[in-house]
């Protein structure tokens, strides 16, 4: 009644625990970082604000170092991509000219 | 770019309380908040304590009318702050609006706390959420999540809501356990489940608070837990059933109903599950500080294992181990807003020190602030973790240690 393969643990990327537990006996990955950057958890628009408690909380097998540790990074919230233009443009020194 | 005094994200009750304390003394506030109306969780809450109501959003259009009669500070409402860099001595804050960032010389990180999610099968379904989410809808908005639900979990949050949603003529099948964790996946056990059971007593009907000593030992605990009546036991307007776990939401196009079943005194599933009809599920897997923009700012932070008491280190005025970064609030550990306010003044006394640059100054307004909190703490309705009292400790002490070094 119970299917563990329909559990999706990040919704976002609609990833589900049977397919981090396939990646984690195929790939072994041998951090969390590494689990996540193959499975895409916690890499969509909520960028683990929802799914990093469940992450964390993932029994990683005993190949797989316990990095728990995930970093933060600015931008800490989703930005426009314009935003990101205009501080390219304006690292970069030049006028930025909207197409 | 935009110049102020002090930059405060979040305008729940640290923030908005240290925004007054120092919008008082005439300092130059800016507090962001991401939500359109100022408050943070105040807006929602609504409980008896003792022979008194707690009503939030009075709380909130208090602190919010305090603070209209200082010009220095400013709101700026429904705007998320997503970095944070220090240049100068003070710090370049930016947001999501892409308009110019604004320059601060101090920021005080009141970003409060996040929901921990359940994740069962069938919790992606529409009319699945977490109870703070609920709390919003009946409270905030006025809407009924749904005509008959169940709560899943004894989050710190799960009494409070249900008692609301009953106010709210709102039907619950009443709170029942997460479904022990197999495979590997991400959860909680049964047994921590019920460990919270202890700290809650005080909630439970007159009746059975005796028991509440008998709670706190491993053997009774699982005694009196399993031996519950299958229909629960009525607490807070509805029925806590601790020997009953949700093994799945169904529906098709929404929830149409919870699969139960029932747990022994070890936590482990046994006999057949059974459907109730419910049109709407309530997810309470606890709050966790959000210290993200710490960390992102280079504050040295406490980690744990699940993620769950992941906070900056922090002095006895909210200083982090980086100049001019400050924090108060729910960033530091999950208590009420009662606690919350008094470490917003104590922010505010470390904010001035360092604005003034006399960081021994305000002696006697940091010593007063210390005891409000020490009272809000005492009189604080309900422990939410009692682990956070010991976290803090360590964590001060950590502080200590790292500046003295530093």
């Amino acid at each position: 009644m119970s299917k563990t393969e329909s559990l999706v643990v990040c919704r976002c990327e609609n990833l589900t625990w049977d397919e981090v537990e396939r990646a984690i006996s195929e790939l072994k990955p041998t951090s969390l970082r590494q689990l996540k950057l193959i499975t895409r958890w916690g890499m969509g628009i909520c960028q683990g604000r929802v799914c990093r408690s469940l992450m964390a909380m993932a029994e990683v097998p005993d190949h797989a170092e316990r990095d728990f540790r995930l970093t933060v990074r600015p931008p800490c919230k989703p930005i426009r991509m314009g935003i990101l233009k205009d501080a390219e443009a304006e690292e970069v020194g030049e006028p930025c000219q909207d197409a | 770019m935009s110049q102020t005094d002090v930059l405060v994200v979040g305008a729940g009750p640290a923030g908005l309380t240290a925004a007054q304390e120092l919008g008082r003394r005439g300092i130059r506030v800016t507090v962001i908040d991401e939500y359109p109306t100022a408050g943070g969780r105040l807006l929602g809450q609504l409980y008896q304590a003792g022979d008194h109501w707690w009503v939030g959003r009075q709380v909130a259009e208090q602190l919010l009318s305090d603070i209209s009669g200082h010009p220095a500070v400013r709101l700026r409402l429904g705007t998320s702050v997503s970095g944070l860099e220090r240049r100068d001595k003070g710090w370049v804050v930016e947001d999501t609006s892409g308009g110019e960032p604004a320059m601060a010389r101090a920021v005080l990180l009141a970003t409060g706390a996040a929901e921990i999610p359940i994740a069962i099968p069938g919790w992606t379904l529409p009319g699945v959420m977490t109870v703070g989410a609920a709390q919003v809808m009946a409270n905030v908005h006025r809407v009924r999540p749904g005509q008959r639900g169940v709560i899943v979990g004894l989050g710190a949050l799960s009494f409070a809501v249900a008692q609301e949603l009953r106010w709210a003529g709102v039907d619950l099948a009443g709170i029942v356990m997460p479904p022990p964790p197999r495979n590997g996946m991400p959860g909680w056990t049964v047994e921590e489940e019920w460990r919270k059971m202890a700290h809650l007593a005080h909630l439970a009907p007159t009746w059975m608070r005796p028991l509440s000593s008998l709670l706190r030992r491993a053997g009774w605990r699982r005694r009196l837990l399993a031996g519950a009546p299958q229909a629960g036991v009525a607490v807070a307007g509805t029925r806590l059933r601790p020997n009953v776990a949700a093994l799945a939401i169904e529906g098709d196009a929404a929830v149409s109903a919870v699969v139960l079943q029932r747990l022994n005194g070890h936590g482990n599933l046994v006999g057949e599950p059974w459907r109730e009809a419910v049109d709407f599920v309530c997810t309470s897997g606890g709050l966790r500080p959000i210290p993200d923009l710490a960390a992102a700012a280079g504050a040295a932070m406490h980690y744990s294992w699940d993620g769950r008491y992941d906070v900056p280190l922090f002095g006895p005025c909210g200083d982090t181990t980086v100049p001019g970064l400050y924090v108060a609030g729910n960033i530091l550990g999950i208590e009420g807003a009662a606690v919350a306010m008094a470490q917003g003044q104590l922010a505010s006394v470390g904010i001035l020190r360092h604005l003034l640059g006399k960081p021994d100054g305000f002696g006697p307004e940091a010593d007063q602030f210390a005891l409000q909190l020490a009272e809000a703490r005492r009189h604080a309705p309900l422990v939410f973790d009692p682990a956070w009292a010991a976290i803090h400790e360590k964590v001060m002490a950590d502080f200590q240690r790292e500046t003295r070094e530093g």
